[in-house]
């Protein structure tokens, strides 16, 4: 018998193991994010203030990296699963929304701001207008709107929401948040919401508004809109859905009314967010115009590739990060924009690019294994602070994940599903990881490469499982290229694997791989968009918003 | 020479606008300091204090933002230039201007200023067609928004919340507190040296 050599399989690198490590500590702790309590100071509030500086944001974006993983090991998905729960169950709390719930009214610091937040604003309004990030949830002629969700603003709430709810459901194919949940609103009532029902509500809103819900009372942001977009897109591939075509129509809407070309057609500005009660439309001038540009195309790109293609060419031209004869000009002091483009210039092929923002990012940010035993890996961008920044590294890990194209693929390929192949499950993470599961083109092999995922552990015995095998008599295990017998059934279609906690290449070859199992069944009935109810949820401790008196 | 006068000039519009022009007072709620000059002439610096700008001659040590052109000749053409921001962004590229500090006081000042210059205004106005601009509960989704009256603040009696409030950077900032979680030492221009790292795009 020939084993296929595991090198040419996709694996989860250091860095992204590292990574790994620590969004799992961040997630699986408990912590109180009630309007009496206070998230762990880990959760970035502060990045790309005053528009991201809020917990929610680190929530999202820590999200991005799971369909990546889950993509690179496929046959082993259930930590990706626990953290996107985690993360979902935070967001549906008082601080996920605490910019809606407590930025009430019309902004009474207007004219307190710094230069480098004014320069966010509409240059003629500066001073006296309420700038990015001030939801102003209760001004005229809007009203107060309780529920962060059901609203005429705050797009970038739900929107966001329902990526990372797509986010839990590609990872998971399991259905915990298709039933019904409660969300936090203004003086903590609370609001049932379900992801279908979100999903509806950002859909057909699109289908009343073609211009594009609002965010913060009353700014239209061209990224937030595409991570709603993205948000539907992922719905439609993990339901089989057809929602997305209202971004399909925004698109050609704001190529017409975004954007600013000039005599030769060519792309001069991308507005970064639209105000239509004022009619101003707010993009940086010439010469940084392009953070404009760039801002959305992190998800407007795997929607609109060749709309996305030509506004990353003239974004990079504008701000000149591909010029190899001059150096790098970073206008705002926030790596959040090159981190973007970094991801982007990766996901394009833009190899000029990205070697030019590679080497800037490990020179001047830092790469660092930290905590017990360095098991953890963040960036940390130059600051001194006790934890690495959530946000950034979010963004900045991604092109350590998958190559070129990997980030788009998660939303607009064919869904290859392998839950109803052999499975990796029940491993003592984070003790041991797995950095490679996949299962093999003849689906009768399945590739399983563990790490130590916590050096203190190293060596020590531990035991995982393999399910949906088909007959156990044909299985045949092996390890590091010789076969192994230290294993054994635990029930019809599923065995026990007893190792140690190291590095180890596994094959599991099951000849006799059923495809007509029940879980199997299971799994084709959610890929054709049935609704299938798992037995077995975790039960979500630390988001659980309090019930007030009102409700 | 042009440089100074031109940089004098700014110096007393604004120190005029500053005590006359509500729309020019109502930016200057942060004490700054900056520094414009070239390596052959002369510098000025503008002194933000109390929403009062006034502006001396020479570089103060310590500014907020220091931009020194090669020549002054550069200096004010550049500034002058319907296309400065693009001039300023490939000068600090090449290494001809040299900047210290945080870039977007530089970006604030220079529009602040030519807002009065006929055609320089960079705000972009626009009407698109389907605005939403009032509430509406027709529609698909109209009767799953929950209305209530115009509110001014935040409920007082909703103790927590108001607490809550002020750990957030957009409100602590509004109330005159320094933007947190800077990076001091933050490098706007960059030597790069691509990275050898071979798993790109591989």
């Amino acid at each position: 018998m020939t084993i296929q050599s595991t090198d040419s399989l996709l694996e989860l690198n250091t860095k992204a193991q590292g990574w790994l490590r620590f969004i799992w500590d961040k997630a699986t702790t408990q912590d109180d994010w009630s309007s009496s309590g206070k998230p762990h100071d880990w959760w970035d509030k502060s990045s790309t203030p005053p528009m991201c500086s809020f917990p929610r944001f680190d929530l999202s974006e820590t999200s991005y990296a799971l369909p990546m993983m889950a993509d690179q090991t496929p046959a082993w998905r259930e930590v990706y699963t626990r953290i996107a729960d985690e993360l979902v169950g935070r967001y549906t709390t008082y601080w996920a929304a605490v910019d809606w719930l407590t930025l009430i009214g019309e902004d009474p610091h207007q004219d307190q701001y710094p230069p480098e937040w004014l320069v966010w604003l509409p240059e003629d309004l500066r001073g006296k207008y309420n700038p990015p990030g001030w939801t102003g949830n209760g001004i005229k002629p809007w009203g107060l709107q309780p529920d962060p969700i059901g609203a005429d603003g705050n797009l970038f709430f739900r929107g966001f929401f329902n990526l990372l709810l797509g986010t839990y459901s590609y990872v998971s194919g399991d259905d915990k948040w298709e039933k019904p949940f409660q969300v936090t609103g203004y003086n903590d009532r609370l609001f049932q919401w379900t992801q279908h029902s979100i999903t509806e509500f950002i859909e057909q809103q699109w289908i009343d508004r073609p211009q594009g819900a609002h965010c913060e009372n009353t700014k239209i942001w061209p990224y937030c809109l595409s991570a709603a977009g993205l948000g539907l897109q992922l719905y439609d591939k993990v339901f089989q859905g057809g929602s997305h075509v209202v971004y399909d129509e925004w698109i050609e809407y704001a190529k017409k009314y975004f954007t600013s070309r000039d005599k030769k057609g060519k792309i001069t500005s991308f507005a970064f967010y639209h105000d239509p009660i004022e009619g101003v439309s707010y993009c940086p001038p010439k010469g940084v115009s392009g953070y404009g540009m760039l801002a959305p195309l992190f998800y407007l790109y795997p929607q609109a590739p060749e709309f996305g293609m030509e506004l990353y060419e003239a974004g990079i031209r504008d701000l000149g990060w591909n010029d190899r004869t001059k150096s790098v000009v970073q206008a705002f002091n926030d790596p959040r924009w090159l981190c973007l483009v970094l991801m982007l210039a990766r996901e394009v092929g833009d190899v000029t690019t990205e070697r030019r923002l590679k080497g800037l990012a490990e020179k001047e940010w830092g790469p660092d294994f930290f905590a017990d035993d360095e098991d953890r890996f963040a960036w940390s961008f130059g600051l001194d602070e006790p934890y690495p920044r959530g946000q950034l590294n979010s963004l900045l890990i991604l092109p350590e994940i998958g190559g070129p194209g990997a980030w788009t693929n998660i939303y607009t390929g064919r869904k290859e599903s392998q839950l109803d192949l052999p499975t990796v499950n029940g491993v003592d993470y984070p003790n041991m990881g797995i950095s490679r599961a996949r299962n093999g083109t003849n689906e009768d092999t399945l590739y399983v490469t563990t790490y130590c995922a916590t050096k203190s552990s190293k060596s020590r015995k531990t035991n995982w499982k393999v399910n949906n095998l088909g007959n156990l008599d044909a299985v045949k295990i092996y390890c590091d290229g010789t076969e192994y017998h230290d294993w054994g059934p635990i029930s019809e279609n599923t065995i026990e694997i007893n190792s140690t906690i190291d590095h180890h290449e596994f094959v599991v070859i099951n000849t006799g791989v059923s495809l007509c199992d029940p879980a199997s069944d299971a799994a084709k009935a959610r890929g054709q968009g049935s609704t299938v109810h798992s037995s077995e949820h975790i039960l979500y401790k630390p988001a659980t918003p309090p019930t007030c008196a009102c409700c | 020479m042009v440089l100074k006068v031109l940089l004098f000039f700014i110096g007393v519009f604004l120190s005029f606008a500053s005590k006359c022009i509500p729309r020019v007072r109502a930016q200057l709620g942060a004490d700054k300091i900056i520094t414009l000059g070239s390596k052959d002439g002369g510098a000025r610096s503008f002194i933000i204090n109390n929403r009062i700008v006034s502006s001396q001659v020479g570089v103060v040590p310590n500014a907020d933002s220091t931009l020194i052109f090669d020549t002054a000749w550069q200096g004010a053409s550049t500034l002058l230039a319907k296309d400065a921001v693009v001039r300023l962004c490939a000068g600090l590229g090449e290494k001809t201007i040299n900047f210290k500090g945080d870039l977007p006081n530089i970006l604030w000042l220079y529009e602040l200023v030519m807002h009065y210059i006929p055609l320089r205004g960079n705000s972009w106005r626009v009407r698109m067609p389907d605005a939403y601009i009032s509430p509406s509960d027709s529609g698909l989704v109209g009767s799953r928004i929950v209305r209530e009256p115009v509110v001014e603040m935040l409920d007082p009696l909703w103790s927590n919340a108001v607490n809550q409030r002020d750990r957030i950077v957009l409100w602590s900032v509004g109330r005159g507190e320094d933007v947190s979680g800077k990076n001091p030492i933050f490098r706007h221009v960059i030597d790069t040296e691509e990275s050898d790292d071979n798993t790109i795009n591989g």
